[in-house]
């Protein structure tokens, strides 16, 4: 089973990480990863093999553009069986194709969001396979989200 | 050593310019990571973007915290136990694409884990009480968001 975890910039990763120290609860462990800053890459390598998307938001129509296709290509080229991720919005666009090309979603909407799912986490849960938030108000406000702890 | 973060992934200039005014009346040196923002600081030393060990050290040497209301920031410090004063950004300044950041600020500005500046004009008060502050700590489980996930993999192995 081939496992990708990715996480943008900034608490993403910080969210990541912390979960990333559990991994032995899984039973493979994960061996690709994405982020959006060039700047981390370093990091990240050190855990195994790691592509950089590029950042964006829902303020960068263009950079949306840019990212959306790196992220087919990474997701085309790796073909994941599942990701998980922690978001943002790239993240959630490796998602997209990761569903599309038939692997399986997990997405944890950010902790940051404590009043109502990310906008990218309402998108992705509607595919998602599993979508957990880090609040239990936000959680149960949809019947497809679920609450089990914060990561931080 | 006050420690000034705006994060790693958008500028602050609002939050680094108000630190930087205030910067000569405070005793302590003071770091900045600025990020990719427009302002450059004149009277406290900075970097645009530390690495992650260099980040962490900052973070450790600090005796204080001032940065935006990120919950990647706030969790790093709490979990230092440090005290933070959190500036969050504001959407209808074009900081952010909605007001999250206030929301995070008010709940762990609720929970007594940090010290929330609303105004930026107004810190050097806040940057005062922020010397006797005690954050409370905060109880994280990822192991069971990790047991949850390990769940769901371990139906699929079954299945393949």
């Amino acid at each position: 089973m081939k496992i990708c975890a990715g996480a943008s910039a900034g608490g993403h990763t910080g969210e990541l990480k912390a979960l990333l120290k559990h991994t032995h609860l899984w039973p493979s462990q994960p061996t690709v990863f994405v982020t959006t800053l060039e700047i981390l890459r370093g990091d990240y390598e050190k855990l195994g093999r790691t592509h950089v998307i590029g950042e964006c938001d829902r303020s960068m129509p263009w950079h949306m553009v840019l990212v959306f296709f790196r992220a087919f290509w990474v997701a085309l080229r790796e073909r994941p069986d599942v990701i998980v991720t922690t978001g943002s919005l790239p993240l959630a666009m490796m998602c997209f194709w990761v569903k599309v090309i038939g692997g399986k979603v997990v997405w944890i909407d950010s902790a940051a969001q404590i009043e109502d799912l990310s906008w990218s986490g309402k998108i992705v849960r509607r595919f998602a396979d599993l979508t957990l938030a880090q609040w239990p108000e936000v959680a149960s406000r949809y019947p497809n989200v679920s609450y089990v702890g914060p990561l931080v | 050593m006050i420690f000034v973060t705006v994060g790693s992934s958008y500028p602050f200039d609002r939050l680094i310019r108000a630190v930087d005014g205030i910067a000569q009346q405070l005793p302590e040196p003071m770091f900045a990571q600025i990020g990719d923002g427009g302002y450059e600081p004149k009277h406290m030393p900075f970097a645009r973007l530390l690495d992650k060990e260099a980040f962490d050290r900052h973070l450790r040497e600090a005796t204080m915290v001032i940065g935006h209301a990120g919950i990647g920031t706030i969790s790093q410090v709490l979990a230092l136990d440090k005290p933070l004063l959190a500036v969050p950004r504001l959407s209808e300044l074009g900081e952010l694409v909605n007001n999250h950041q206030m929301a995070t600020a008010q709940h762990f500005e609720a929970g007594g884990h940090v010290l929330v500046a609303r105004q930026h004009d107004a810190l050097l008060p806040l940057v005062e009480r922020l010397r006797s502050f005690k954050p409370k700590s905060r109880r994280v489980q990822p192991e069971l968001v990790a047991q949850r996930i390990g769940n769901l993999l371990r139906s699929m192995g079954s299945r393949r």
